[in-house]
Parts: structure tokens; sequence; C-alpha cells
């Protein structure tokens, strides 16, 4: 029995340790995968080439893993909703990447790499409603998913770990990344492909924070140091709600990282 | 009779279970290897195993250790090297006083399940079979670091590390069961493939060139690399951790590649008689 705790907690810890990430690994490594997909062969076979044969992947996540090693990007965008307009670094840092990736064979194999590791997870974690933080009226106060809340199964959690993990692990936690590819995207139109590649990264953006904003009025903030019995509770319909929003930006953050890169390396 | 007990507790704690990959990694090195079969190996493997992939029979050898008639197969995982990496040949190792030393015979189990193989007229259907699914198991084994017991560095097998805020301490050798990778990766088996398997005809040759013991002997000069990112009891914060993670998630992945186009073409040799045989020296 204590042999069986003791296998028990190793596991939960490494869990625990292997899932404190961002958006987390799988719902990049669907997006990556699905944007693979999407690619023509030219942009697949150079975009394959600077990163050392690999699958664009195997790099989904690599800023996370290693972002204490290299200059950290911010991946949240502030939303401002009487301007409606996104504001912050995070637009600015992603677009400086993409320009520059444009022309990238002046640039060196490392700064090559890193932004292509960096265009491969910001896509990602721009189009996560718990990336999309709000601005009040007064430009002040940033509203962000760092708050608490009880979760579907009734434990006190951070609003922002529901992003990261039970939105996407409570409905498919037995999928790899290929199955979770393969079921969203399963027979899109080209008219849906076309929409939504449709604009440019701003645009995007706007888009994924206006889709975003019922979140918090879903799971509003709580002042500190509420005790548990007053937190917003989340129930497994709003899971639901929440999942549906997660799969549909999954989707949409990999044609969109496909059109990026068709574009990029596709000539 | 308590000394005796206090000396085969002392001799587990310094000698850590031989644990392989774990099983989802040996699926994904038969996976590998499996879409790297000639179509004439694999129709002949598959008839020997009963209708079954070789992914199906990946982890065999470990679920059978334990019971009657398999108990052997419990020192086929490690093998013991000396200081400048020659495998210690098993007659040798078996003598040796030291439990982790002798009871590492991968080599041995390896040659004579080939050997097997090689004069299968000779051995019923139901030993063919299970030469076969040791012939998959081995083979991942000896791509797994924590599996060469370099007989220089016996008390680093017992290194271990705290993470976080746990108490109690992890094995490094545990570590490389699967943490290794999985801490980084969360693939299934077929996902390797389509991360791995992207090798040219070219550099396949180049990797599966040579005898099992040169594949053996190439690897133990990475392996041994890795004693040297850890001191004795070494405590890691989560960010500390990550980082640490760093220094091995890509070699460990690689090797579950290196593995499964290894495999390949040692049973495209046993099995295709147009391929070239691959011999254990």
């Amino acid at each position: 029995m204590k042999t069986k705790l003791t296998i028990l907690t190793i596991a939960l810890s490494v869990f625990a340790a292997s899932t404190a990430w961002g958006w987390g690994r799988d719902a990049h490594a669907t997006i990556a995968y699905i944007a693979e997909r999407h690619l023509t062969p030219e942009a697949k076979q150079n975009i394959e080439a600077q990163i050392d044969g690999r699958s664009i992947v195997y790099y989904a996540s690599w800023m996370d893993n290693h972002g204490e090693e290299v200059r950290q990007w911010r991946h949240s965008v502030y939303y401002d909703p009487i301007t409606h307009k996104p504001t912050g670094t995070a637009y600015t840092e992603l677009n400086t990447t993409i320009e520059k990736l444009r022309d990238y064979k002046s640039l060196s194999e490392r700064k090559r790499k890193e932004h292509i590791y960096h265009l491969v997870h910001a896509m990602g974690d721009f189009h996560c409603p718990g990336h999309t933080y709000l601005l009040s009226a007064d430009g002040k106060t940033k509203v962000n998913t760092h708050y608490d809340v009880v979760g579907h199964d009734g434990k006190v959690t951070r609003f922002h770990t529901v992003w990261d993990l039970h939105v996407i692990r409570h409905f498919h936690s037995t999928f790899g990344y290929m199955d979770f590819a393969h079921s969203l995207d399963n027979n899109l139109s080209q008219d849906y492909i076309d929409h939504v590649t449709a604009g440019n990264l701003y645009d995007w953006l706007c888009e994924t924070c206006n889709e975003s904003l019922w979140i918090y009025d879903m799971v509003p903030k709580k002042p500190k140091g509420t005790p548990k019995a007053e937190l917003s509770r989340i129930n497994i319909v709003q899971l639901q709600e929440m999942g549906l929003l997660a799969d549909r930006q999954i989707v949409k953050a990999g044609l969109r990282l496909a059109k990026v890169i068709n574009e990029v390396f596709g000539k | 009779m308590k000394r005796l007990l206090i000396s085969i507790i002392a001799l587990l704690a310094l000698s850590p279970m031989a644990k392989a990959w774990n099983g989802p990694l040996h699926a994904a090195v038969a996976e590998i290897a499996n879409v790297n079969l000639t179509p004439e190996a694999r129709k002949n493997i598959e008839a020997a195993l009963g209708n079954h992939g070789i992914v199906y029979y990946a982890h065999w050898m470990d679920d059978v250790a334990k019971t009657e008639g398999y108990k052997h197969v419990s020192k086929w995982h490690n093998v013991p090297l000396t200081a400048k990496n020659k495998i210690i040949p098993a007659k040798k190792a078996a003598k040796s006083k030291n439990g982790t030393i002798s009871k590492a015979l991968a080599m041995d189990g390896l040659a004579r399940a080939i050997a097997a193989i090689e004069n299968r007229d000779a051995i019923s259907a139901e030993e063919l079979k299970d030469n076969i699914r040791y012939v998959i198991y081995i083979v991942g084994d000896l791509h797994c670091p924590s599996h060469y017991v370099f007989t220089d560095m016996l008390e680093q097998r017992a290194l271990k590390y705290f993470y976080h805020k746990e108490k109690k301490p992890r094995s490094f050798m545990r570590f490389w069961e699967s943490e290794a990778i999985t801490s980084t990766f969360s693939w299934r088996p077929s996902e390797f493939v389509h991360q791995l398997n992207r090798l040219s005809p070219e550099q396949i040759a180049r990797l599966t060139e040579g005898s099992v013991s040169d594949w053996v002997k190439g690897n133990a000069k990475t392996y041994r690399q890795i004693y040297s990112h850890l001191t004795p009891n070494q405590h890691f914060d989560k960010k500390q951790y990550r980082i640490w993670l760093n220094n091995f998630y890509e070699m460990a992945t690689d090797q579950i590649g290196v593995a499964g186009y290894r495999l390949a073409a040692l049973l495209n040799g046993l099995f295709d008689e147009s391929e070239p045989k691959k011999s254990i020296k």
C-alpha cells in the first residue's frame, strides 16, 4: 500500500511538473500539427531545413521549455474593451518575428531557429483565451486569468490552469496530437479556411480578444482571500462551453500559422 | 541473519533495478522499426508472431520476466562496460561478485536470441516467437542510457536528486525509464514515427552500419556523459529542473529513433534473405 502511495505521489508530481506551462503542450503540438497539414510542400521543406529536418511540432513548446535560457517573449495580449484594440508588446514582438523571418536567410542560424520556435509557439498562445487579458475602463487595471476559482472537480484552482490544462485534458485526455488534430481538422471547407485565414495578425488578435471576453463574465474574479464557498464555480456545462471555444481557437491558430509559414517559407 | 538482510538491502540500494524504457517508449521503438521493415521481413515475422505485428509485443519481455520459465530474462536488460567502453563478455560478467555487473547480460541474451532465430529450423514455433520478442525488447534497452553499467562509475548508478519540495529523492536511473522524454513530449508511439522517422536512406545506412557491439560501443561514449550533469542529492526548484531536463530530452528522444532503425536492420537481416545480416560482434 505504501509502495502504491509512493508511486502515486511520484506520478502526480511528475504530472504536475510536466503540465505547469502555457496553453498546454498537447494543444501547442496539435496547433503545430494542424499547421503542418496545411503547409505547401515548398514551405514544409524550407522550414524543416532550418530546424535540422525536424517537424515544427517538435518545437511547439520549445519556448516554454527553454524560456529560462533565452529572452522571454510575452505571449499575453491586453484587450481594451473601450477602444476594442489589443495592446501590449506581445503583438509587436510576434509581428517583428514574422517580419524578420521574411528575410530568414540573412539571419544567423541561432536567430533563425529562435524566431521559428517563437512563431510556432506564440501563434498558439495568441489564440488561447486564457492569454487574452482585459484592461479596465481607465486602462490601469489588468484583469488576467491568474485568480482562484473552484474547478469542475470541486478543487480550488487558478482560472489560468483551467485554460492551460482542464479544457483540453478533461475532454481529450486520451488523445495524442495527431488524434486531436485529425478530429478537429476534419474535412474543413476551403471557404472556411479562406475565411479564417483572411486578414492579418492584428485582425486575428482582435477577433480572439472579442470572442474571449465572455469567459470573464462567466467566471468573474473574486477579491483576494475570498473563501472557497464564495469563489466562482465552474460546472461541467461551462467547462464544455470553454472546451468548444478552445477547440475553435486551436483550429484557427493552426490554419493561421500555416498561412504565415506558407507566406514566409513557401517562396 | 540480520547482517545478511542489511547486506541485501544495501546491495539493492546500490544497484537500482534494471528497468527499461517504459511500455509506450518500447512501443515507439517498435513502431519506428515496423515502418522500416522490408515487406518480406514483415511477412515472415508476423507469420511467426501469430499474425501480430512487432509493436504488439514491444514490451512483452518485461511483462513475462517474473513468470515461470522466463525468469532468466531479468538479466537481459543491461550491458557492462569497462572504463574504455569495452563490452565485458558475459562469461566474465556473470562471475562478478557485484550483482549489478553479474546480472548485466543483455548482450548474451540478444546473442542467444539471434542464434536461435538463425537456426529456426531447430526450434519450435513457440521458441521462435519468444526469441523474436526478446530481440524486439533488448534492442530497445540497448538504446537507453541507464542500461549501460560503466564498471568504473558504479556508484553513479545510485545517484539521486530532489525535485522541488519533495522530501523523497528520485532515482537518476529511473529518470531514464521515461521522464527524460515524457517530461518534454507526451507523444503516442505513432507520433514518435511522425517525429523521428525522417532519415534519408544514406543516413539510415550510416546509423545501422557495423555490428550490434559497434552500436553499443558508440552509444556508450554518449551515454557515459549523462552522469556529468548531476551531483549527489542535487536539489532542483521547478525552474532549475526544467533547465536540467533540457540537457537530456533531445538525446533521449533521438535514441528511440536510433533504436527503431537498428531493430529494423537486425530483423530485416534475419527475416529477409536479400538484406545484409547483422552480427553481434
